[in-house]
């Protein structure tokens, strides 16, 4: 019974080691401090263990025990594990890495960072009390100097806008180009070849290599831009995995959209240039998505396509040439670079898999694409696809739809209708984003001014001057129609970006 | 409402022998919240007396005593008293020594009691949150084991964390 007393400190499966220890070590010798907090508790092995400790060690003649002396160096692995879980966010997580090596090696390793995920993701309570903080960045044409809305911190703070910039990118001059979660895709200015991938809450960056799409379809520039990436299924399903590789963590896609057309009755295609993490190489990617509307073949480029939006895995965009048809809907990572054509033994031109997804009943078509912008706007809302249409009425009344995509799983998806409200007294209003936490409110331009507005409440808070206002023209709406929107979500893990260790 | 009515299985009282030969009897849905035991129940399933010499009576007996709060409020699950559990078990942890928190989450460990294990890491995670780490390296007397220059290179990788 005595013997066994002990290991109420010490893991089970250690048990034979603390035999041998305590055997050879018949006074405190200075070894390991768990060897050496296990030979004290051996020799106090006749006394009966209570928190009396001082009263104990008085009686054994041993050092003073002191809980916090021993806890980190008798506790175990899991523990110590389950209890930097329990820290708040990655910057504490980082900063504790340098303690000890041990901690480094634990907080640093794949499981870890993808339990952590996991766990954070897991708890309802977080994400349910607090939101996630965004930062939405303001980009006029292709102006350098741009701006960032940065959500509130704390409740009661209104968000506010600042200028921003990129200067930790290698090149001075970058354009957002799109966003995924906490990334941004960014190209060069002037040029459609060279991108990179970067975060800005850790200012780690990652420059692709150039793309060669001009070479195969003598097109210098994309119509649309998308980004995504994903923890690597199959690193998180193998949990004996010990790699600390970030590329071995995170997979993602760069998607540069090319050719969009109605090619034939019921099929919508596009060709896509794709880069793929785990080549590290660009690929021809050509996919053609079924439907049912009754179109005519149109083989035009659509320009500039605005709001490509991730949401579940997919990334959304506006299909549609004089006028909006549809919404695209695709899945980048499907696309397999590893996958081979047995009769050419080339590369597939490797599509996606996709859909097509029909406009909501009630979606006003006699919008025309073109100056759409600020009218239609897609977005996602608690991880969820919004659409919103603004529809003027009369002179001073415009209405606003807002629908949400339930997606059921089994390939059927409808929209919801979350919003119908009029604005009154309005002769002038453009959309610029949806709030990524508040099903209620978007950020609207009026006026010279952004305003957070609360559909329900009807009500307009004024955040700042729209900060292009020696563009805004009021008869064109040119500062409107040309800037372009796009919001990052703070997560607490920020994602890593590959190649870019870590360790 | 006596759940106890239900099966003939949850009247069960089962022998838990600590350490030091203290025993507890206590019912058997409040040991089964510890999975240890939960899983001798159910292997041999007809042993009533459990040996526990990992586990010393004094913190066995706050363990069983956390048991059989979260037993208990398990039977009926309405909104208020998960309330209480929860008020119950920011209580039980608010006032726990040093020591006493140490033992009793190796003993929550052992027996495989989750959620307990769960309420004892948090508040050992509470105690190390917003300490600098000069500050965690003093309270748990480590030593930093990094070669000269690797704790800076960590932080100047990371520099963003550190501002």
């Amino acid at each position: 019974m005595d013997t066994e007393d002990e290991s109420t400190t010490s893991c089970r499966t250690k048990r034979s080691e603390i035999y041998a220890i305590t055997d050879h070590h018949s006074h405190l010798v200075r070894c390991h401090p768990s060897e050496e907090f296990l030979s004290v508790r051996k020799k106090r092995k006749s006394t009966i263990i209570d928190d009396h400790g001082d009263e104990e060690e008085h009686i054994d003649k041993q050092p003073v025990f002191r809980w916090e002396q021993f806890f980190m160096s008798t506790v175990t692995d899991d523990l110590l594990f389950e209890i930097f879980l329990r820290f708040p966010n990655l910057p504490f997580l980082i900063q504790c890495s340098i303690v000890c090596k041990r901690w480094f090696f634990l907080i640093t390793s794949t499981q870890f960072i993808l339990n952590f995920n996991q766990f954070r993701h897991n708890r309802k309570r977080y994400s349910s009390t607090t939101s996630v903080p965004f930062e939405i960045f303001f980009i006029y044409h292709e102006c350098p100097n741009f701006h960032k809305l940065i959500s509130e911190k704390v409740n009661n703070n209104k968000p506010k806008i600042i200028p921003s910039d990129l200067n930790f990118l290698p090149w001075p001059n970058g354009v957002i180009r799109a966003c995924f979660e906490d990334l941004l895709l960014v190209s060069h200015k002037g040029s459609f070849k060279d991108y990179c991938i970067c975060n800005p809450f850790t200012k780690q960056w990652l420059t692709l290599p150039e793309s060669t799409h001009e070479n195969t379809w003598g097109l210098l520039k994309p119509s649309g831009y998308g980004l995504m990436c994903e923890p690597h299924k199959e690193v998180r399903s193998t949990i004996t995995s010990t790699s600390n590789n970030i590329n071995d963590q995170y997979r993602y896609r760069v998607v540069l959209i090319f050719k969009c057309q109605f090619s034939k009755p019921g099929a919508y295609d596009f060709s896509a240039f794709i880069f793929c993490s785990e080549t590290g190489k660009w690929l021809e990617s050509y996919t053609s998505l079924l439907h049912s509307l009754d179109n005519k073949i149109e083989r035009r480029y659509a320009n500039a396509i605005h709001d490509i939006v991730a949401s579940n895995g997919l990334l959304y965009w506006l299909g549609g040439f004089s006028y909006f048809k549809g919404i695209v809907a695709c899945d980048p990572l499907s696309c397999d670079p590893f996958a081979w054509d047995p009769f050419n033994n080339e590369r597939l031109k490797n599509g996606t898999i996709g859909h097509f997804i029909h406009l909501p009943a009630g979606f006003g078509h006699k919008c025309r694409r073109l100056s759409s912008k600020g009218k239609v706007c897609l977005g996602v809302v608690r991880g969820q696809l919004r659409l919103l249409q603004l529809v003027k009425v009369n002179r001073t009344c415009f209405r606003l739809k807002v629908w949400e995509l339930i997606d059921y799983g089994d390939a059927t998806r409808s929209w919801l209708p979350v919003h119908e409200v009029k604005l009154k007294g309005v002769d002038r209003i453009f959309v610029l984003a949806f709030h990524p936490n508040n099903s209620n409110a978007i950020f609207v331009l009026r006026d010279h001014n952004i305003y957070l507005y609360e559909i329900e409440k009807e009500k307009y808070e004024n955040i700042s001057e729209f900060p292009y206002y020696e563009y805004y023209d009021n008869v064109n709406e040119t500062a409107a129609r040309f800037s372009s929107v796009f919001t990052i979500m703070q997560p607490l893990w920020p994602t890593a970006v590959p190649f870019q260790n870590l360790n | 409402m006596s759940s106890s009515s239900t099966t003939t299985t949850t009247t069960r009282l089962l022998m838990l022998k600590a350490s030091d030969g203290v025993t507890f009897e206590v019912e058997e849905a409040v040991a089964t919240k510890l999975g240890a035991i939960n899983n001798m129940v159910e292997e041999e399933g007809s042993e009533d007396l459990i040996c526990l010499p990992n586990v010393n009576g004094k913190f066995l007996g706050m363990v069983l005593e956390w048991c059989k709060k979260h037993a208990n409020n398990n039977t009926n699950s309405d909104k208020g008293n998960d309330e209480v559990n929860k008020w119950w078990d920011k209580e039980f942890v608010m006032d726990l020594d040093q020591n006493t928190l140490y033992h009793l989450l190796m003993a929550a460990d052992y027996l495989s009691g989750t959620e307990l294990v769960d309420l004892l890491t948090e508040k050992v995670a509470s105690m190390i949150r917003g300490k600098k780490v000069e500050e965690i390296r003093e309270t748990f007397k480590i030593k930093s084991d990094f070669l000269p220059g690797q704790e800076e290179e960590i932080r100047k990788k990371n520099s963003w964390a550190f501002e």
